[in-house]
């Protein structure tokens, strides 16, 4: 009988190993079937910095140069040739880290910044499931100023073209072809010693479109640190009296690299009937708060017109700290109600076990005594 | 005790295999389909025309530290000196058109579910946050073009740019 447990075990081992193994070959083979797939990562992480598991970080000082690699791979199921190139860290709309393209400049602080790195290959081919290391020296200049200094290491293949009806178009027809170039790219971070300074400036808040499923508000911000920022925070509606509130969007803002001015869309889903308004915007980065208030919007036959800043002073700091105080409330009464939810809970199955196991033991005594 | 040595040791071996090839999984990347646009025929008004295409895939599996991707393009243009400028040239993403193919079950979300405009700056359209999203993921994005009347005829092209990246 112990044998037949044991080697039931062990099959039971064996289905779960097999059953990991199966779903690791599901995902190549999921992959596969929609054609090449290439990646780039860091061969290896830093101890105390876990986003070098992600990424590439450096804390270095001006004047210094080392040496790294990263690790190019091809998981697709056919060879594929891949341009690999240093370029300058951007923010893409809505925010967080991009690289511009091979050539381009960043216009924040990271401009130039590609040039410090140089890579052994411009060009690798890869067969299917290959992956190869390939070097690269940063050398940071004597004159580096303090902060943090973006750029990426990219691999991009050869565009996919859509397919064309004809070659050409007929009179008075039009047609289109549309190339589409895969990257990838992984964030190398130069962090120079110095002083941080952490700053951030709202430039402009606007309705950026209204339709008939909702409206679309856009906002500009402009990070004026040295180091990458993430902001939250509120996007408020008011009436022209502002006595009245509208709408109150949270918001939550992705990464702005130092220098850099980036435009975040926020939707709502639903429209705003004609009538004149205000728009505030209030975000807090690093325990700092930055607002820009009263921007005047006025919509006239479903469409929306921007006045500027029409009125100043609306909120008082005390007024703007209720809006995240009541933020915070409700994020924390949510954990409250998952801890009394998991009390409940775990009360319950413990009765059930209890009389499962009260009834046992009273079968295991009525038995006894017969 | 031998058959409890060798539950152990099997045990042990299954979570090794498992996380040697997870390890060795760790690529992040994405598959495109190509855009297509239906020809048109000019009749001097603004034309609208829904592009097409088949699900976009990215593997994440092994990502554990968040990742996210962009998408930039460039005008369309004739070879002739016909321009159709990028801003006609609309995308979205929206939260329905993301599905699971393997791992993680919490997906991938888009940040930007509404029509925009391209252009030459990337934007941002799906993100996964730091500790999220490590696994397979197909989504389908949506474009849409609008032809402008004053368009001149001929075949068109520009290029569409998908990124893929790990950062801050």
């Amino acid at each position: 009988m112990k044998i037949f447990r044991s080697s039931k075990r062990i099959f039971l081992v064996i289905v779960f190993a097999g059953s990991m193994l199966g779903s690791f070959v599901d995902s190549v083979i999921a992959q596969s079937s929609t054609g090449i797939s290439f990646g780039i990562r860091p061969t290896k992480a830093l101890e105390g910095q876990e986003e070098t598991f992600s990424y590439f970080s450096y804390r270095v000082s001006p004047g210094s140069v080392f040496d790294d690699e990263a690790l190019v791979l091809n998981d697709g199921d056919e060879a594929v040739t891949l341009k690999i190139y240093a370029a300058d860290g951007v923010t893409a709309r809505n925010g967080g880290t991009d690289f511009t393209e091979f050539g381009g400049a960043s216009t924040g602080a990271s401009l130039g910044s590609h040039a410090w790195i140089s890579l052994s290959v411009n060009e690798i081919t890869l067969a299917p499931g290959e992956e190869q290391k390939i070097p690269f020296r940063v050398s940071i200049p004597a004159d580096a100023s303090a902060g943090q200094h973006i750029a990426g290491l990219v691999v991009e293949a050869i565009p996919e073209v859509s397919t064309l009806d004809s070659p050409d178009a007929a009179d008075g027809e039009a047609q289109f072809n549309v190339k589409v170039i895969r990257r990838v790219g992984v964030a190398v971070v130069m962090d120079i010693p110095g002083e941080q300074i952490s700053s951030l400036e709202i430039d402009n808040i606007f309705l950026y479109q209204q339709e008939e499923d909702g409206t679309t508000f856009a906002v500009d911000l402009r990070n004026t640190g040295n180091v990458f920022l993430q902001s939250s925070g509120f996007f408020v509606v008011t009436d022209r009296t502002a006595e009245n509130l509208i709408t109150t969007i949270p918001l939550q803002f992705d990464t702005i690299l130092p220098g850099d001015a980036v435009t975040f869309y926020v939707p709502r889903a639903a429209r705003f009937a004609d009538g004149e308004y205000l728009l505030s915007v209030f975000l807090e980065h690093e325990g700092k708060k930055v607002v820009l208030e009263g921007v005047g919007m006025k919509i006239k036959n479903g469409q929306p017109e921007l006045e500027g800043v029409v009125r100043e002073n609306i909120f008082s700091p005390e007024e703007i700290e209720v809006f995240f105080a009541d933020a915070e409330k409700e994020a924390g009464s949510v954990w409250i109600t998952i801890a009394v939810a998991s009390f409940v809970l775990a009360f319950i199955l413990g009765g059930i076990i209890y009389w499962v196991g009260g009834k046992k033991e009273a079968k295991k005594s009525r038995h006894v005594l017969r | 005790m031998n058959s409890k040595r060798s539950v152990f040791l099997a045990i042990f071996a299954a979570f090794l295999a498992a996380g040697i090839l997870v390890t060795h999984s760790a690529a992040l990347s994405v598959s495109t389909s190509a855009v297509n646009f239906p020809g048109l025929t000019l009749n001097g008004y603004d034309q609208i025309l829904a592009g097409s295409t088949a699900a976009w895939q990215v593997d994440a599996s092994g990502e554990a530290g968040g990742w996210h991707a962009t998408i930039l393009a460039t005008n369309f243009g004739n070879g002739a000196g016909g321009i159709i400028d990028v801003g006609y040239l609309e995308f979205r993403l929206a939260d329905a058109n993301i599905s699971l193919v393997s791992g993680d079950p919490v997906l991938p979300t888009s940040t930007q579910t509404s029509f925009v405009p391209l252009s030459g700056t990337a934007i941002k359209f799906i993100s996964a946050a730091s500790g999220t999203s490590d696994g397979i993921y197909d989504f389908l994005p949506e474009f849409q073009l609008t032809v402008p009347a004053e368009t001149y005829y001929g075949t068109y092209t520009n290029t569409i740019t998908i990124a893929i990246n790990t950062g801050p």
